[in-house]
Formats: C-alpha cells, structure tokens, sequence
C-alpha cells in the first residue's frame, strides 16, 4: 500500500484537540500553565510550527546524525589529538562540558512541559520532540566527555560533566539561575518565548562559533558533536518563535517584547563569561576563528535584529549598554576568573603574552590602555615572583541577578558601579542597570534568593574558611583550575625584555 | 568593635567592586588602609606621590578624611577609592 506523503496528513493528525466532555478544558490545560495571557484556544487553534516532522523521520533523522557524530568518534579513536593539544583548547572543553551538559538535561524538562501543557497541538508536538533532542544532546556529550576521564586527561575536570548543573559552583550557580529563571520556574508560553531568544540567538554562539573554533584546533569530534547539537536546536527554536507570532497577532506585543527584553540580557550574561572567556582568552591565539564580539556581532546581533524585525519587536531599551558592554565585559569576568582559578573547574590560561596583548589590542581598541593597566601590574609581579601579589584575597560584590562579580572598566577608562536597590529592607546589588530593571519586573521572583556571598555573609557555608568555600562548591585539589602552562607564558615576557636590551 | 559594617569598593584603575568589612568607627582613610592592600600593588599600580581618598559612587566630591564610616555610608554602600 502506498504511503501518504506528511504534507498531505501531519496537520490533521497532530491536531489532537477535541471538545473535554469528562472533564473541563482548564483541568486540562490550567490556564496559568497554558495560557497565562488568556489567549484562548481559538487563536492557539491558529499555531503553526514552521517544522513540520512526523515520529518516523524525527527517529530516523536522529539516527543518521547520531550515526555521522559517533563515526567520526570511531574513525579519530586513536589519534593522540588529545594528548597533543594545546592545554588552552582542552580548557574551553572543560568549560563547555561542565557548564553545558547538565543544563541540556535540565531542558529536557523544559520542552517537556511545552509538550503537556501547550494547547496547541503543533506546540505539544514539537515540545515532545525537543525534549528527546534534550536527552539526546546530554547523551553525546557524556559520551564524548567520558573518553577524556578513560584517557586520564584531568578526569576530574571533565567529570564536572555529569554533575556540574548540580553544584554550588559560583558558575554553575550562574547559570542555573539564568535558566531556572527563563526555562524552568514559567508557564509554557513564557518558556516558549524567553527559551526561543536563548536558542535562536545564543545557541549559535556556543555551538556554531564553537564548532568553527574546534574545526580550526583541529579537533574535529567536538566540531562535529556540537555542529550535530545545533541541527537540533535551530529546529526546536521554532517553538516559540511561533508563540510570539501568535502573540504579536493576538495583541500582545508589549508582553512580549518584555519577555524578549529580559531573556535577552539573561542569556547576554550567562554566555559572556563561558563562551566569552573562551573565546578571546583561552583559545591559542594562532588559531582563533573570531573574537567574541565578531562573533556576537555575527551570530547574535544580525540574527537578532533579523528575527525581531519579522515579528514586528523592537531592539530592547537598553541596546546600547549592551553594545557598551561589549566592548569590556569579558575582559572583567576574564581578570575574576584568572585570580581565582581554584573556584573553576579548568585550567584558566592567562591568555596575556606579547603576542595576545597585540591581538586584544587590534580587536578590544583601547584595551592596553584599560584592562592591559592591570595585567601590567600582575605580570610585573609574576616576573618579579612576586606570586604571593596575585591572588585575590578579598570577596568582589556579586550581582543579585547575573550571579557574577560587579565588574566594569579597568585602568584609564576606569568604570566600575554597583547599581543598588533598596527593596523591603534589603539592599540588592547588579552588575548594571539592565539587572537591576529585570528584577523590578518581578520582585517576588527573585527577592529572596541568596547569591554566593549572602551564603557566606549568613554562614551557610562552613566553616567559613577558604577550604570551607571550596568544598561548599564541590572543588577540591584534584578538580580545581591551575595555569595550565605552568607559567610558562612568562618567557615570552622575559625573551622579550632579552631583545629589547 | 567589630569589622561589622560592609563596604564596596571599588579601587580606582581596578576591575571590579571589592566587599570590605570595616569598624563603623573606622575613618575614611582607615577605609583606604584597610583595602589598599588586596588592590594596590597587585591589580593597580603603586601611586605613592598622591593621596587616597574615599567617596561615594554617585558623589562628585570625597568624603573628609576623618569622616566616620558610620556617618557618612550606610551598610553596603558602594564608594570609589581615588588617587588625588
């Protein structure tokens, strides 16, 4: 018997709505799960995904990609890339899996609930879907981070893998916060939404940035196992973006413009410091695809501004502090995280000698002359083995929204503000104006949640010791970051001052 | 007394706000003693031909020198150390 083509049956068999006679409709679908803006289900009628996929392709599609991934596994089994790599390359993987991973399974969770609670029967379907791609994603890249605790490269740091979105690690605690917030505390149509700017714009950077930067390394198993992610996510992005078509349509343009507002910078704050750092510091510098900001420039802001300019939605209000930030946020977060490399679960490299100053400097105009004052400073230290001087012995304030330290312009251009709020009798602190305004939108969500340094500040960590912190965020000798060249990037230094005399 | 009342500060050159606990007798260049420290030296140069002086972040003017911590900021106050 010949089969009927998808086209001509998938519309009428994912429509799976009918008239509840047993029960009433908002038992089904509780309405500040499924539709909190009061849509109703006339218009949901009217959702349609984009992508149109039925079980049988969805399994076989999957498997062909699983197929393609794990062949190249197999095929570069006994190459010793590994073993040879440069370790600032092994470093932006230990990052990736550890802050990656665990999130991924998380958000099988997410699409979950758009595949119970949504009531439109596109979105249910695509929302199943996602959340077996969600399992699939966190499946690879077990596997593949797994090969590195057989070969016996730092297994501790890549075990952070399986666990990481489970700890108390300031950066996972980071991150956590960010998603909980957009993915995981919402009804379906906020998730929807604020989950779609997360994967049409961010995902790319993570994994389409990532990808090329691993092709250019050389290391063509991470390439191919985060370029087959991506073939998944640019698919269940589609989710929401049809959500906010129906609710641009529907008269709601305010509300989601708001939702876009806030995921935006969420997201702005989650990936700046992982896939940031990464990027402009941590990636050997002969062999870097991009700078982080040509790759935001890229892949976020182009994509952005395609995709609001369809629906109808504006730039958020704050486009330009986020343009500003652009230029100095990483290198902050970069400076936090380098004096501290026993709060990570890598091996920071400095990423500072002659060679990557000049490559700052051409990308970051301005940088040697700002947060180049600084690392002045630090390497006259290292060279003079003053290293007692570069460790961080103070708590920097920490920003009550993005979970990371309230940093801003160092050396000439020096800027640096706590934009503090008073609220029911405590004072909050953000690393900008944007933090502090998301959290304004919803007090309630977010007024009592306690940040790393109000644990500390309020004894929840003990024993309040150095050693106390640390194992309060799961680290301890055998998983916590050291500099991976064992300073040896200070002979680049010292050869330099052999010339200049 | 105890060093009970939370200050941040961010040092003038430096990356980031620094949390400081400090007496609330504690003057504003006992402020400064008490930070100069964890920044100075390590993050931002030495600049021992000028004077270090506190004010506040949305102040245009330092605060006196010999202005008590618990005079002039409230707990968790945000402040600038300059080089003058």
């Amino acid at each position: 018997m010949a089969l009927l083509e998808r086209s001509r049956w998938y519309d009428l068999a994912r429509s799976t709505n009918w008239t509840p006679t047993y029960v009433r409709e908002d038992e089904i679908f509780p309405p500040d799960m499924s539709d909190v803006y009061g849509l109703g289900m006339d218009a949901w009628e009217t959702y349609d995904e984009p992508y149109k996929v039925s079980f049988r392709d969805y399994v076989r599609v999957q498997r062909e990609k699983d197929t393609g991934v794990y062949a190249v596994r197999e095929a570069l089994a006994r190459s010793d890339y590994y073993e040879k790599a440069d370790p600032g390359w092994m470093t932006v993987m230990k990052a990736h899996y550890g802050g990656v991973t665990t999130v991924e399974f998380a958000s099988a969770s997410t699409q979950a609930r758009m595949g119970r609670f949504g009531k439109a029967g596109g979105l249910r379907n695509m929302g199943a879907f996602g959340s077996l791609d969600e399992i699939r994603h966190t499946q690879t890249q077990l596997v593949f981070s797994h090969e590195h605790l057989q070969r016996g490269n730092d297994p501790e740091q890549f075990a952070w893998s399986h666990y990481g979105n489970r700890t108390n690690n300031w950066v996972n605690l980071a991150v956590r916060h960010t998603f909980e917030d957009i993915e995981h505390t919402r009804d379906v149509v906020e998730t929807a939404v604020m989950t779609s700017v997360f994967e049409v714009m961010f995902t790319n950077l993570q994994f389409i940035g990532l990808a090329a930067d691993a092709a250019k390394q050389g290391d063509h198993r991470f390439s191919s196992l985060i370029q087959s992610i991506q073939s998944d996510e640019a698919r269940h992005a589609q989710i929401g973006m049809e959500v906010m078509r129906l609710m641009v349509r529907e008269g709601r343009r305010a509300e989601v413009q708001r939702l876009v507002d806030i995921s935006f910078w969420r997201n702005w704050r989650a990936f700046a410091p992982l896939t940031g750092i990464a990027m402009d510091y941590y990636m050997p510098v002969e062999r870097r695809e991009h700078s982080f900001k040509e790759f935001m420039e890229e892949w976020v802001i182009a994509q952005f501004d395609r995709t609001i300019g369809d629906l109808g939605l504006a730039r958020p209000w704050y486009w330009d502090i986020f343009l500003d930030e652009l230029e100095w946020f990483v290198h902050g977060q970069h400076l936090g995280v380098w004096l501290l490399p026993n709060t990570v679960w890598w091996n920071p490299p400095c990423g500072v000698t002659p060679a990557e100053r000049d490559w700052l400097e051409q990308k970051y105009p301005g940088w040697n002359a700002t947060f180049g004052r600084c690392w002045d400073v630090i390497t006259k230290n290292v060279l003079d083995g003053k290293l007692d001087k570069i460790q961080l012995e103070i708590f920097p304030l920490i920003c009550h929204m993005s979970n990371l330290a309230i940093t801003g312009i160092a050396g000439d251009g020096f800027r640096v503000k706590d934009h503090y709020l008073d609220y029911e009798g405590r004072r909050y602190h953000f690393g900008s104006e944007v933090d502090r305004w998301i959290f304004l939108q919803e007090p309630n969500r977010y007024k009592d949640y306690k940040n790393i340094l109000d644990r500390y500040m309020d004894g929840t960590i003990q024993p309040p010791t150095n050693g106390g912190f640390l194992a309060y965020m799961g680290l301890n000798e055998h998983s916590w970051g050291r500099d991976p060249h064992n300073w040896q990037w200070n002979d680049r230094f010292r050869a330099r001052e052999r010339r200049a005399s | 007394m105890a060093a009970d009342f939370p200050v941040g500060v961010a040092v003038q050159g430096d990356y980031e706000t620094r949390l400081v606990m400090i007496e609330p007798d504690a003057t504003m260049d006992d402020l400064c003693a008490a930070v100069a420290p964890f920044v100075v030296g390590r993050f931002v140069p030495e600049q021992p031909d000028k004077t270090m002086r506190i004010k506040h972040q949305n102040n245009a003017e330092p605060f006196p020198r010999d202005a008590r911590v618990k005079d002039v900021l409230v707990p968790w106050d945000p402040v600038e150390l300059l080089f003058l």
